[in-house]
């Protein structure tokens, strides 16, 4: 008979010293169980080095208990691996030797991102795959313009693009395609004569493939010149095929060619000219799987690039996000010259080393700046008030506290602001922002602030009162009264992330104001007792917690829709049982990785839902597939990948023909 | 609310059914929070208890009406849990069952959270755990040693302190 890992640890709880002893000696899973109860608390002991199940790992994750060492078994279990790396990202225990310094930097610990699968998958930007998205959107929206422009001989094109915009986002503008066109007006270069009597104001050549980086320059330099009313210039994520005769020009030996090799240089052009491409500055590595590691020795002699820039000064939007060789020169450059500027996106441009001027007087009319992940900023100074920015965006910089105390100075409409993981962010430079900023502000993003307090929510909810979105993850010294405090002063506060908050400690209790849809309260590891209450709450998450004795979810809180309580241990039947019954509305339940022990004793209570995800439950069994046939008949979306070793083919296939409407994902990528 | 005589129904996993009084049902906050929570309509056909069987389920009534005038337990009184000689005879008695019927007693407790039930129950096998040798403790349980010699040794080495503890008192 085996119970539970719970219960053998209430049960042991209630031994002696000696009988804890003796019972550690019997066999494994009770020595684990003993174990547990040793580092409770409950007995001391002077040793420390302790085998622990997963099951137990996940419930000392929760804990602050300390260890020393510890020894995992079976294996290494990817999820106790897992849960050993939150536990060792600095929350609460020691570990180091499991906690690298580099990924607690890097890893975003937000609940709501997190794979659990895939832990690292979290790690590259979150950055890239939201462009990703934004490029496939584009290039469906574009799909007309982008497919006529692959063949740009085609009379199609020009009917496409005299539209005013022209948009080559994917295309693939082939020598062919380009040769012809040019021939058609080579004294010009490449600039079609429609062009001419109908310019286009936008231009976006992001993500277009082209054969040749020399065609490249003379398609640009073309465009450029008989363009002087372009406003909007996209070259983000362009690719460049470099056809053999170029290689010479890239620096690379005659064994290192190979007709078609695709050399990617995001965005490359605008910092090179004909000159420094055809001379040997620029070298390729060799490592051909890592193509986006090609790097300009020395890119952009800014000689060079002046009088392209110079030329583009009616520029309105600039976008260079992920572009190689776009340095702090660059910025200081396009800043100083391009007066129209409205928008400048530089994100992730990973060679701008130091840091920028922004001067109002040069970009009068700048409203949106990001540069975040640029990891090497360290420095901006502020010459004069940039009195239009309304959003500025940057994450994950190493800005020093001195010089976003100028900046705020200088920036009175911010309404959005992302300083996710930005070094100098402290109370100081909080308060600076608010009081800037005041009602204003809209957004904000404060993610992984280690040195804020709670005062920096007592400035915050003092002067901004019109705050919607706010992100506290991971903000370590922010406390309890903290929220409290935020929701006092932010009527209109619709979202609310307080994930990986630690110095939520004890008993929490929120009393979310009428106007919070959404709260994250995962990983709040400290926190004991959490009671939720909130009239039109939408959506909790509350992941990887300890759903405690008391933890309920008040029954003002009718209209809840989504609940997500991934990896939250314990998560028994009895308490699942108890909160579908208090939430009747909820349409999303999310209990992976969770220990429940049968879905037929709690799911009756949950005869309205939509989706259920019981991912990697692997107590279940048909049984539990047959309970959610029989009680969740407007069940529309069924995840359980992970189980197909528990649950037979024939009861899946049953269940679908019951509920013919139901789809189930049954593998992670679906 | 409804009144004090009212039955429940409530269905065991091998598909009994047993009408019991509410106020006795209540000695469950699993079920007391169903009461409280899901409509009358939803609870027309009856509460189902997917991991109670019929014999536990009675178990557990009889246990609950025997107890159904006691004060509700102190939370997380740390002292009482921990003491195991406090058994009232009756309780006891109640507990002299196969220990298969006493550790499916712990899960239903477990699973219906009826407080009483559980700690009486984990401190009966607590009171068999008591006092014996680990060699003794896995006859009782009919534990297999799963552990290799090197572990075992290991293991020995890290619980010694424990009894010399044990001998110079606790």
């Amino acid at each position: 008979m085996v119970l539970p890992d719970q219960l053998f640890i209430h049960i042991f709880g209630m031994l002696d010293g000696p009988a804890l002893a003796a019972v550690a000696r019997t066999c494994t899973l009770w020595r684990a169980a003993a174990t547990y109860v040793a580092l409770e608390g409950r007995i001391q002991l002077p040793s420390r080095l302790w085998i622990l199940t997963e099951e137990l790992l996940q419930m000392y994750v929760t804990r602050d208990v300390e260890l020393d060492v510890v020894r995992v078994t079976p294996g290494n279990n990817p999820l106790a691996t897992y849960a050993l790396e939150k536990k060792a990202m600095g929350w609460s225990g020691p570990l180091d030797s499991l906690a690298e310094a580099e990924n607690s930097r890097q890893m975003e610990l937000d609940g709501s991102k997190l794979e659990l699968r895939h832990p690292y998958t979290a790690v590259e930007s979150g950055s890239s795959s939201t462009t990703d998205d934004e490029e496939h959107e584009e290039a469906e929206a574009s799909g007309e313009a982008a497919s006529a422009a692959s063949t740009l001989s085609d009379s199609s094109v020009l009917s496409a693009s005299r539209t005013g915009d022209a948009c080559m986002s994917h295309s693939s503008l082939s020598t062919s395609s380009l040769s012809s066109a040019s021939s058609s007006s080579s004294s010009e270069g490449w600039s079609p004569s429609w062009w001419k009597t109908d310019p286009p104001t936008r231009l976006a050549l992001q993500g277009a493939t082209l054969m040749d980086t020399a065609e490249l320059l003379t398609l640009l330099e073309g465009v450029v010149a008989s363009l002087a009313s372009l406003e909007v210039l996209d070259l983000s994520r362009l690719n460049v095929y470099v056809a053999d005769a170029t290689g010479e020009a890239f620096g690379l030996s005659p064994e290192d060619r190979r007709p078609q090799r695709e050399l990617t240089m995001h965005g490359g052009p605008l910092s090179m000219s004909a000159t420094s491409l055809l001379s040997d500055e620029v070298a390729a590595t060799r490592d051909y799987s890592m193509l986006n590691t090609y790097r300009l020795t020395e890119p952009a002699g800014v000689a060079s690039l002046l009088p392209l820039v110079a030329s583009l000064s009616s520029l309105t939007e600039l976008n260079l996000t992920r572009c190689l060789g776009v340095t702090e020169v660059t910025l200081a450059v396009v800043l100083s010259n391009m007066s129209r500027l409205r928008v400048l996106r530089a994100a992730t441009c990973l060679e701008v080393v130091g840091g920028f001027t922004l001067d109002g007087a040069a970009t009068p009319e700048l409203e949106i700046l990001d540069v975040s992940h640029c990891y090497d900023l360290t420095f901006v100074s502020m010459r004069a008030p940039l009195t239009r920015l309304r959003e500025l965006h940057m994450v994950a910089t190493h800005v020093p506290e001195i010089d976003l105390l100028a900046m705020f100075k200088g920036m009175p409409r911010l309404e959005v602001v992302n300083l996710a993981r930005v070094a100098g962010v402290s109370n100081k430079a909080v308060f600076a922002m608010a009081v800037a900023a005041g009602s204003r502000l809209r957004k904000l993003h404060l993610d992984g602030a280690t040195s804020i307090t709670t005062l920096a929510c007592r400035h915050l909810a003092s002067q901004c009162d019109g705050i919607r979105w706010l992100s506290l993850n991971a903000c370590p010294l922010v406390e309890f009264t903290g929220v409290e405090e935020v929701f006092d002063g932010m009527p209109e506060l619709e979202t609310l992330d307080v994930g990986s908050c630690v110095g939520f400690v004890g008993d929490v209790a929120v009393m979310a104001p009428a106007s919070l849809r959404t709260l994250n309260l995962s990983h709040c590891v400290n926190a004991r007792f959490v009671t939720v209450s909130g009239r039109s709450l939408r959506k909790l998450l509350f992941r990887s917690n300890e759903l405690s004795k008391k933890f309920s979810i008040n029954l003002k809180t009718p209209v809840l829709e989504e609940l997500d309580l991934t990896l939250a241990a314990p998560c028994t039947d009895a308490r699942l049982l108890a909160i579908g019954g208090r939430c009747p509305n909820l349409r999303t339940l999310i209990i992976s990785s969770t220990r429940f022990s049968s879905l037929g004793s709690f799911l009756f209570a949950y005869q309205k839902l939509r989706r259920l995800d019981i991912n990697q439950c692997f107590q279940c069994s048909d049984e539990s597939l047959w309970a959610v046939a029989r009680w969740c008949e407007k069940l529309e979306v069924l995840s359980m990948w992970g189980l197909d070793q528990r649950i037979s083919e024939i009861t899946v296939a049953e269940v679908r023909q019951t509920l013919p409407e139901l789809r189930i994902v049954r593998s992670a990528f679906d | 609310m409804s009144g004090d005589h009212d039955m429940v129904k409530l269905i065991s996993s091998d598909g009994h059914t047993i009408e019991v009084p509410e106020d006795i049902v209540r000695k469950s906050q699993t079920l007391q929070n169903t009461l409280d929570d899901l409509a009358k309509d939803q609870l027309e056909n009856g509460i189902p208890l997917a991991n109670v069987t019929h014999a536990i389920l009675t178990k557990v009534v009889e246990w609950c009406t025997h107890h159904k005038d006691d004060p509700p337990p102190p939370e997380d009184d740390d002292a009482r849990t921990r003491r195991t000689d406090d058994i009232t005879p009756w309780d006891a008695d109640f507990c002299k069952v196969e220990q298969t019927v006493l550790f499916e007693l712990i899960l239903a407790a477990n699973y219906l959270d009826i407080k009483g039930l559980l700690d009486l129950c984990c401190k009966t096998v607590a009171n068999m755990i008591k006092g014996k040798s680990p060699e003794q403790i896995r006859q009782t349980f009919n534990i297999k040693n799963d552990f290799t010699p090197e572990e075992e040794e290991q293991v020995r080495k890290e619980n010694e302190w424990c009894e010399e503890a044990g001998s110079t008192g606790k």
